[in-house]
């Protein structure tokens, strides 16, 4: 097998159908921190992200084997609406949309991949994650898919508007009113996330 | 801002969503235009702290992830 951080998702895909192990753990790495994220930001909760991005896996694991797979060259719009059936499937069963603002009783920062740092690197980054998550989490469930989609999953308007079954110009609003009230956030807040 | 350029466009262009004859009509108003550019300027300042992190998995779940798929090939 080549090297498989040269290979298209498309190429990994096949091999991975013919058996490669090493290709599904190519995409499982490619693609860790937006699926994740994709999930986390909606979820807000690290033990839940952790089982339904294991979930999401699970079923991407099991499609590709039973080659139920048929959007070739398009894995991460493909994983991410796995990831975001989950999501909302896991609201429906708890009856409730996540309208309520979460406690700092977890941070993002115990699931970022491990890096080496220093203590006061440590800090400084920690600050900056919660930073990030103040400005994603006070916005609403309809406009934070979106621009966990759009920024974190990397997916176009188009992808998204089919993935939430709207219109593109409803996902681009959406983004739209978040992107202003994020800049509120920012120059109310002085949320500053330079050094 | 001037007509011809509103937020939305700004964040297709941020995004490079734009076809080509619409970026250079974008970049032109954000080059000839403060207010425009200001808008720009905020946009991408959102876009910096977003930026800042993007959190991961943990290196357990991707064990379990592959563990579930060596399995799956048996």
């Amino acid at each position: 097998m080549q090297n498989p951080q040269l290979m298209s998702d498309r190429d990994l895909v096949r091999l991975y159908q013919k058996g490669e192990q090493q290709a599904i753990a190519e995409l499982i790495h490619r693609y860790k921190q937006k699926i994740y994220s994709s999930i986390f930001f909606l979820v807000r909760k690290p033990e839940l992200a952790e089982d339904l991005y294991q979930e999401t896996f699970i079923k991407i694991i099991v499609s590709l084997r039973e080659k139920r797979y048929n959007e070739e060259g398009k894995f991460l719009p493909w994983a991410v609406r796995i990831a975001h059936n989950l999501v909302i499937d896991h609201f429906r069963k708890e009856r409730h949309m996540p309208m309520q603002r979460d406690t700092d009783e977890y941070s993002v920062f115990d699931f970022m991949p491990q890096r080496s740092r220093n203590a006061v690197e440590e800090i400084i980054h920690d600050e900056k994650i919660n930073k990030v998550r103040q400005l994603i989490d006070r916005l609403p469930f309809e406009q934070r898919e979106v621009v966990v989609m759009r920024h974190y999953a990397e997916l176009s308007f188009k992808e998204i508007s089919q993935i939430l079954n709207i219109n593109i110009n409803t996902a681009l609003g959406r983004m739209h009113y978040a992107i202003l009230k994020m800049r509120e956030m920012i120059k109310e807040e002085k949320i500053s996330l330079r050094e | 801002m001037i007509k011809t350029t509103t937020l939305k466009d700004l964040v297709l262009y941020a995004y490079n969503e734009t076809n080509l004859s619409d970026s250079d009509r974008i970049q032109r108003n954000i080059d000839g235009d403060p207010l425009v550019q200001q808008e720009y300027k905020e946009i991408t300042e959102v876009f910096k702290a977003l930026n800042e992190q993007m959190p991961g998995p943990s290196e357990k779940s991707m064990e379990k992830i592959l563990a579930f798929s060596k399995e799956s090939l048996a």
